[in-house]
């Protein structure tokens, strides 16, 4: 019986790796650059005395080894395998263990399929609760079983959301009830039921706090919670199987069926693929690894998620691209340069914006937001960012600052200690050029962007993205204007610029544009033949899509949203 | 084993007395204490002054009183001064200069290096025992959480008044008492279900000002002496973000205008010089007598276009607590060609008014150049307060019931992060060095991740609790 055990559950563990490290890759580096773990009294007082909040506290703490991949999925694994675990010794008590080994193997199973949506909370308060049931069946003697639970109240109420909490002292009722089956203790853990209900309130006069005093999930917009409890129904399995004597192949064909099962639905999730998608987009951006963002975007169904747009649109530009390859993608609008920032994400990403533009006051703006908007108020990445980001404006006192708050975490101290000797080099720059300033007005890409080309005529990437965003709004008269106020003289100029000029001279011919700037005989060629082209349509609509679909041309006269 | 209890006490003994160092080298310059609390002026009923010393990996400090040493306390990065030890000391010793014995034993003086004692003045004067402040991320224009909290300025004790985030309460702000007193104050409460949260005597109740006669909700509050009233300015107010400027933020009113709230007949009373669309009235202060009402004003302007323009100056006018009148005349207390005033706050024997002064517009938490001004209400002479200033904002300012002291915003730590200073009011009529509000754990004024804001001292503790304040709110 051992022997097989060990075997299934080097075959869980060998699987949920495997799991892990083909579809979650991702999701696990996110857990710590999302995460935030401190020790200041900031921190702490937000979660040692508020209920349900030392399971969030221990998340956090665990989620700071996630930094690098093979940790970080070394880690996972065994968490996930936990849960089984604490299942296995769970059933042992029960003695239905060796015919109902399929059990146990049910929550890692769920846990990797809900990988999204149950994060490390969830799975930890579960392993807790099977422990502590685990544990307390294993008290032979009544009266310490008491004690056990009486003395648990305070700490569980502090560990776990309080419908779980209700739910062990529920279970302990049941098990006096059909395991124990003590007189005395069947009184008593009705008595204990009732205490566990009536606790919260009594908490609230003790240390009240605004919190929900009965919450229901372990981590904050939990989805699917209803399915997640369903695994607490687990542990009443033994009770109703007691007598059965079942069939060790049939359990055996159960655990494939649910590897099968995980599997499959892991690999046609496709909500479990576009998170993974957006979660990588997100840190390449971070890492400023634009090259990857265009290879996992370029060429793939993502190139019409609107999502990835101002991501495309950063990676483009970045590679000093965006003029050559804009109408490669499927982007319409202006607006995709940037997101509202109503979301953590969303600012995040507009801090990258700004910083990419060279507004390095307000990247750190949006970054205060993203922060403000996140549950913890702050994560690891972006405090990393912030401490990088004020070394490079020179500002001492916040990098400090900074950097002990971050010195008060786990896995920072390399880290730390190259930035403290970069910081000792430094001398506190207060300067400010009055003539690069203006108040930001974000109303809209186009106008904030022409704000800062007007501070800043050698802007070259908020021109490129201005003048983009002027071509994708189709207004050929402004793209000629501002082409001509800002773009650097005897320059070359991009491809799509080029198509443009030809259009403006086309459609303005008194402008002289291609007496003024100096088109390619290429460009002028293709011009030439797509318009002899366009007056076959709709008869040459394939061909016009085939030659001259990645040219400012076709999106200009041809190309609709869909 | 009879001689295990005896072992068992020698070793009690060894670990708790701890062996007095002494350092071998001595230095003739003040240690480099955070905070710097040497040459200050001290409350004789202020919490321990702990401090810490960068790179130190251990401390002795010697408090000593007419060169008598009184105590030594020790540590490894920070002096934690044991509470009754401090408290005996300013009762003995008040009015008496204290000198405090540094030594510091770090990689650069591994034998111990020895500071020049530095001196700490114990003053007579007692400070209120509590202070109200919030505390907030540091401005931009989503928060996560906030709180309104209050400390005892004995010890370290600090307790939420009122918490809020985005989603739960909304924005919570503007706390005014009445005469410092705990159990009548004011706050506003932003969210969907908020309004005016109204504690008088200790009831709590929510008062909709726009359903009662104010064209809006109302902004900053100041309570009537005689409890009868709040004066209220209501401002439609616009934030904007600076590409470069240091200063990060503008925050400025497209309108704003003044509203007092009759408490007793729960009206609003509408002067309607204080009211037109010409003007902007904001931030209004009742004199301690309650007869006077000082406000800041500035011509309208075209905004955020001509921002510089702006300039506030403070004018006062006569007031009539018994029918809630104000007088005819509305005089000019301060006026600058190039300055902006905020903040006026008379002290409480009527002398002095202490305001906040920027290069323009309102809202100087944000303006780096904001400094702290004061003015003889008697001859309207300046009065040299430039060591309450630095070269980052000072701002909100607070005087105590008694006088004596003033508690500021300062934001000279950092540049962003804001912290409140104290500081004693002497009796030549000038102030003396600030110091830092004093933390259990010094390293708390760098690792706090909000700043302090609008400080107000109480004469007790306020004793509402949090949940009868919330099940109004959320009402």
């Amino acid at each position: 019986m051992k022997k097989r055990i060990y075997i299934l559950l080097t075959l869980l563990a060998i699987y949920i790796f495997v799991i892990e490290y083909i579809f979650y890759p991702e999701y696990i580096l996110r857990q710590e650059s999302e995460g935030l773990f401190l020790t200041t009294n900031d921190y702490l007082q937000n979660y040692l005395f508020t209920p349900g909040s030392w399971i969030l506290l221990l998340t956090n703490f665990i989620q700071q080894f996630y930094h690098s991949l093979p940790l970080g999925l070394f880690i996972e694994t065994i968490l996930i395998l936990s849960s089984t675990i604490s299942m296995f010794l769970y059933l042992q008590k029960w003695e239905i263990a060796h015919h109902s080994i399929w059990i146990i193997s049910i929550p890692s199973i769920m846990f990797c399929v809900y990988q999204n949506t149950w994060g490390i909370p969830a799975l930890l308060q579960y392993c807790f609760t099977l422990s502590m049931l685990t544990f307390y069946i294993s008290i032979s003697h009544q009266t310490t079983r008491f004690i056990y639970s009486v003395m648990l109240l305070p700490f569980l109420y502090l560990l776990i959301p309080s419908n779980c909490f209700i739910l062990i002292y529920l279970y302990m009722c049941i098990y006096e009830w059909t395991f124990f089956k003590s007189f005395t203790m069947k009184i008593i853990s009705i008595s204990i039921v009732l205490l566990a209900c009536l606790y919260p309130l009594f908490w609230q006069n003790i240390n009240y706090t605004s919190a929900l005093l009965y919450h229901f999930s372990p981590e904050p917009d939990m989805q699917h919670v209803q399915l997640y409890y369903i695994l607490y129904l687990l542990p009443v399995i033994p009770i109703l199987l007691s007598k059965w004597k079942g069939n060790l192949y049939f359990s055996y064909v159960l655990v494939g069926f649910l590897f099968i099962f995980g599997s499959y639905s892991i690999y046609k999730s496709s909500y479990c693929e576009e998170k993974e998608k957006r979660f990588a987009i997100q840190r390449y951006a971070e890492e400023k690894k634009w090259n990857q963002i265009l290879q996992a975007i370029s060429n793939t169904p993502y190139e019409n998620n609107p999502f990835f747009h101002p991501y495309l649109m950063l990676a483009l530009n970045e590679q000093r691209m965006l003029p050559e390859k804009l109408f490669h993608y499927p982007i319409f609008s202006a607006n995709q340069i940037y997101f509202p920032a109503n979301e953590s994400d969303n600012a995040n990403f507009n801090s990258l914006f700004a910083y990419s533009i060279g507004l390095k006051q307000e990247a750190i703006h949006q970054l205060a937001q993203a922060n403000a908007m996140s549950p913890h108020g702050l994560s690891f990445s972006r405090l990393r960012r912030m401490i990088d980001w004020y070394i490079e404006l020179k500002n001492v006192s916040l990098a400090e600052k900074y950097l002990a708050i971050l010195q008060t975490s786990t896995c920072h101290n390399q880290w730390i200690k190259k930035r403290i000797s970069q910081l000792s080099t430094i001398k506190k720059d207060t300067t400010f050029k009055t003539n690069k300033d203006f108040i930001i007005d974000a109303s809209s890409p186009l106008i904030f962007l022409t704000q800062v080309i007007k501070t800043d005529t050698t802007n070259r990437k908020a021109l490129d993205y201005l003048l983009c965003g002027i071509l994708l709004g189709k207004d050929l008269k402004g793209f000629y204007n501002v082409f001509q106020a800002y773009f650097p003289k005897n320059t070359p100029i991009p491809i799509h610029y080029q198509e443009a000029l030809l259009v403006v001279d086309l459609m303005f011919p008194q402008l002289k544009v291609t007496q003024q700037y100096s088109i390619s005989s290429t460009c002028k060629q293709a011009f030439e033949e797509f318009g002899k082209w366009m007056a076959q349509r709709p008869n040459t609509n394939a061909i016009l899509k085939q030659k001259y679909g990645n040219t400012y041309w076709y999106y200009g006269f041809i190309r609709t949203v869909t | 084993m009879k001689q295990l209890p005896f072992y068992f006490f020698i070793l009690f003994l060894f670990v708790s007395c701890s062996k007095i160092r002494k350092a071998q080298i001595e230095k003739n310059d003040y240690p480099d204490i955070f905070p710097d609390y040497k040459e200050v002026h001290i409350p004789l009923n202020i919490a321990p002054l702990n401090f810490s010393i960068k790179n130190a990996s251990f401390i002795q400090a010697t408090f000593s009183a007419n060169k008598q040493e009184l105590f030594t306390t020790q540590g490894e990065k920070s002096i934690d001064i044991p509470l009754h030890k401090w408290q005996k000391l300013l009762v003995e010793h008040q009015g008496e200069q204290i000198d405090v014995a540094v030594s510091v034993w770090n990689p650069s003086y591994p034998e111990g290096i020895r500071y020049k004692p530095f001196p700490i003045y114990l003053t007579t004067d007692s400070i209120d025992p509590y202070i109200v402040y919030r505390l907030i991320e540091p401005g931009y224009e989503s928060w996560h959480e906030m709180d309104i909290r209050q400390r005892s300025l004995n010890n370290f004790e600090e307790t939420i008044i009122v918490s809020s985030d985005m989603k739960e309460k909304g924005c919570i702000n503007c706390h005014s008492f009445c005469n410092y007193s705990p159990s009548n104050f004011m706050f506003h409460a932003r969210t969907s279900q908020g309004g005016t949260i109204l504690i008088k005597d200790n009831k709590v109740r929510k008062i909709q000002l726009s359903q009662i006669g104010s064209p809006t909700e109302g902004t900053y509050p100041h309570w009537h002496p005689s409890g009868k009233y709040i004066i209220m300015s209501t401002n439609t107010t616009r934030q904007s973000f600076y590409s470069h400027n240091p200063n990060l933020i503008e925050v400025y009113d497209l309108k704003s205008d003044l509203i007092l709230y009759d408490i007793e007949h729960d009206t609003i009373i509408v002067d309607p010089r204080f009211s037109t669309p010409q003007h902007f009235e904001t931030f209004p202060s009742w004199s301690p007598d309650g007869e006077k009402l000082y406000y800041c004003c500035a011509s309208a302007k075209e905004l955020p276009r001509n921002l510089k323009e702006l300039k506030y100056a403070i004018c006062s006018v006569s007031f009539n607590t018994e029918n809630g009148t104000f007088g005819e005349k509305i005089d000019t207390v301060y006026i600058s060609a190039d300055k902006s005033a905020s903040f006026p706050r008379v002290s409480p024997d009527n002398k002095y008014l202490l305001f906040t002064e920027s290069d323009y517009a309102t809202f100087p938490i944000w303006h780096k150049e904001a400094n702290l001004k004061m003015i003889s209400l008697q001859d309207f002479n300046d009065v040299n307060i430039q060591i309450l200033n630095s070269p980052e904002t000072e701002s909100y300012h607070s005087w105590s019931s008694n006088g004596k002291w003033i508690i500021f915003s300062s934001r000279r730590l950092d540049g962003l992060y804001t912290r409140f200073y104290i500081a004693h009011f002497n009796a030549k009529g000038s102030f003396d060095k600030p110091f830092l509000l004093p933390q259990k754990n010094p390293n708390e004024n760098i690792l706090r991740m909000k700043s302090f804001n609008i400080p107000e001292f109480i004469k007790n503790k306020v004793t509402i609790t949090r949940r009868q304040i919330d099940q109004i709110i959320t009402d």
